[in-house]
């Protein structure tokens, strides 16, 4: 499998983020025969719940389907490449959203979708997130998707390699502090599951308000394709850029021999929550939304009153 | 608060194996430890697997009890085998307190090829220094233990280990790997032979704090668990973000890890 992983850089103008797109994907597939196209979670640029972003509502999401979408559908099927929308913030037309991700084949139908499962941030309070975890059947066998914060579940991961899926796609976003150790927990989880990680991220930063203080979240980007030995190929941190990798299945190796291992009845502990979770983070995140006060507790003593967000 | 890692070579029996571990943790290990772990199979000479002679047993355990209360330090005593009445082996791993009491015991199974098998208990000790995992063999390896371990609330690992996969690389950058996952701090013990490939070493989730890489003897590596606790409490703020992992889970989506797959 020949595949494409787009780096995209948000930019103020959705539109302009769109046009990059098509243009990535044509780009690329004009190159030479690819197979698939991965974008990163949230192609379009930040999704209208993210601090300080409200004006994009109705800008970066979408209903599926809709005119967005057929933009995508008709390039995959001029290009007769395989599509994989990162994911798009769906407007479910009923005041809730998803984050989505879509897999459209050659033919430009729909042939996948995976709802994030596990919501970050604001999306626990106006997201709906998917009630099951499956592995999607391609020409290229069965693949998984772990749409952004759903790889930092090492459940899901497994969940999908014990599902017969040898290629895990995972369209995220490498906040800045997390680059390093994002780079090495995607080598990780390709290894133990002994499965291919496809990681398509994004780079830029989201500036905005929120109450008196200004937020500024960098994306490092860092895209990169990992298999069961390690990294096959990795974007920079600071530019739009377009990795172009050949991948196969992986040989049986470690990852295989520790699943032959395991003990599934042993394991019943994983069906309860964390012993420490002992607050309702939803709650301070709706009360935060609707300008109750909220995300204070927790924060970093370095943090002043009037900056937050990530390092760069 | 410290912690001590040992990784040494097997030598040409298993009484100098043991005479060569235990004189160096004599020498090396201070009182500043608050913990001392030494690897999977440790006092052997590296060939196939056996059970260690009884009399060099008790005296290894012996010193490594004297160890833990000289030092007023935890002992994780690595592994050895036993036999267990009807003839099996097993792999055995004893945490010893600074009182030089066991206050957790892990025993897996000697597989047909000599390796150590898995198994379905997984202890989490409370301790001055914070809660820790006790993990022997491939379990570490699982996913599932190490992740049971952390959801109970263990903050540190402590793993009586081997790198002995074919993808041994993969295998050292997974010793962060895991710790980040996680949330935890990882202290994996290896030793070095034919098959093992050393890579003792102490992680937390941003980074190997001390690594032994291929190198005999004793690595010591700095212990905070406010640090960890600090890592795991939630910010709202995507200023941190490791918290995530073990907070936001949806149990009702894992059912499927319970089961058996074929």
């Amino acid at each position: 499998m020949r595949v494409a992983v787009v780096q995209t850089q948000w930019v103020d103008d959705p539109e302009d983020g769109l046009r990059n797109a098509y243009q990535a994907i044509e780009d690329v597939c004009g190159a030479g025969d690819i197979d698939l196209v991965c974008f990163p979670e949230f192609l379009l640029g930040p999704p209208w719940y993210m601090p300080g972003q409200d004006g994009l509502k109705g800008r970066t999401d979408t209903p599926i389907p809709g005119p967005i979408v057929d933009g995508f559908q008709s390039l995959a099927r001029k290009l007769n490449t395989h599509i994989l929308l990162g994911s798009l913030v769906e407007d479910m037309q009923d005041g809730m959203y998803r984050n989505t991700s879509l897999l459209i084949g050659r033919q430009g139908v729909i042939t996948g979708r995976a709802v994030k499962a596990h919501p970050f941030g604001n999306e626990m309070v106006v997201c709906r997130q998917t009630d099951a975890l499956g592995v999607l059947s391609t020409e290229f066998g069965q693949i998984g998707i772990a749409v952004c914060s759903d790889f930092w579940i090492p459940e899901v991961v497994r969940l999908l390699a014990l599902a017969g899926a040898r290629t895990v796609f995972v369209p995220g976003g490498t906040l800045g502090q997390n680059q390093p150790l994002m780079v090495n927990a995607l080598r990780t989880a390709a290894y133990l599951n002994d499965v291919n990680i496809v990681y398509a991220s994004s780079v830029g930063v989201v500036r905005g308000k929120r109450g008196d203080r200004l937020v500024e979240i960098h994306f490092a980007g860092t895209s990169l394709v990992a298999s069961p030995d390690g990294v096959l190929a990795q974007a920079g941190s600071d530019e739009p850029e377009t990795l172009v990798v050949d991948i196969d299945e992986p040989a049986d190796g470690d990852g295989r021999r520790w699943q032959q291992l395991r003990r599934p009845d042993a394991y019943r502990a994983l069906l309860t929550p964390y012993a420490g979770a002992d607050r309702d983070l939803a709650g301070e995140l709706r009360a935060s939304l609707t300008g109750g006060g909220g995300p204070d507790r927790g924060r970093p003593a370095a943090a002043t009153s009037t900056h937050e967000g990530t390092r760069s | 608060m410290t912690i001590f890692v040992a990784q040494h070579a097997r030598r040409a029996t298993p009484e100098a194996t043991a005479s060569a571990v235990l004189d160096d943790l004599d020498s090396r290990v201070t009182d500043e430890a608050s913990f001392l772990v030494l690897p999977e199979n440790v006092f052997t000479n590296g060939g196939d697997v056996q059970e260690l002679p009884r009399r060099l047993r008790e005296e290894c355990l012996d010193r490594l009890t004297a160890l833990a209360r000289t030092r007023g330090t935890y002992v994780l005593t690595g592994s050895w085998t036993e036999t267990r009445p009807g003839g099996g082996l097993v792999q055995v791993t004893r945490l010893l307190d600074p009182g030089g009491s066991e206050c957790a015991r892990v025993e897996r199974p000697v597989l047909p090829d000599g390796t150590t098998g898995t198994g379905d208990d997984f202890p989490v000790v409370e301790t001055p220094f914070g809660r820790v995992g006790v993990l022997l063999g491939p379990d570490f390896w699982l996913v599932e233990p190490p992740r049971i371990e952390c959801l109970a609330g263990a903050e540190l690992l402590l793993v009586a280990g081997s790198l002995d996969g074919r993808q041994q690389a993969s295998q050292r950058a997974a010793v962060w790997g895991i710790a980040t996952l996680n949330t935890v701090a990882v202290v994996f013990a290896g030793s070095l032979s034919e098959r093992c490939g050393g890579g003792s070493a102490v992680a937390v989730p941003e980074g190997f704090v001390a690594e032994a890489g291929t190198d005999e003897g004793v690595i010591e590596a700095p212990w905070d668990v406010e640090r960890i606790r600090h890592l795991r409490e939630p910010d709202l703020r995507f200023q941190q973000t490791l918290w995530f992992g073990l907070w936001a889970r949806r149990t009702e989506l894992y059912t499927d890890l319970t089961a058996q797959v074929s």
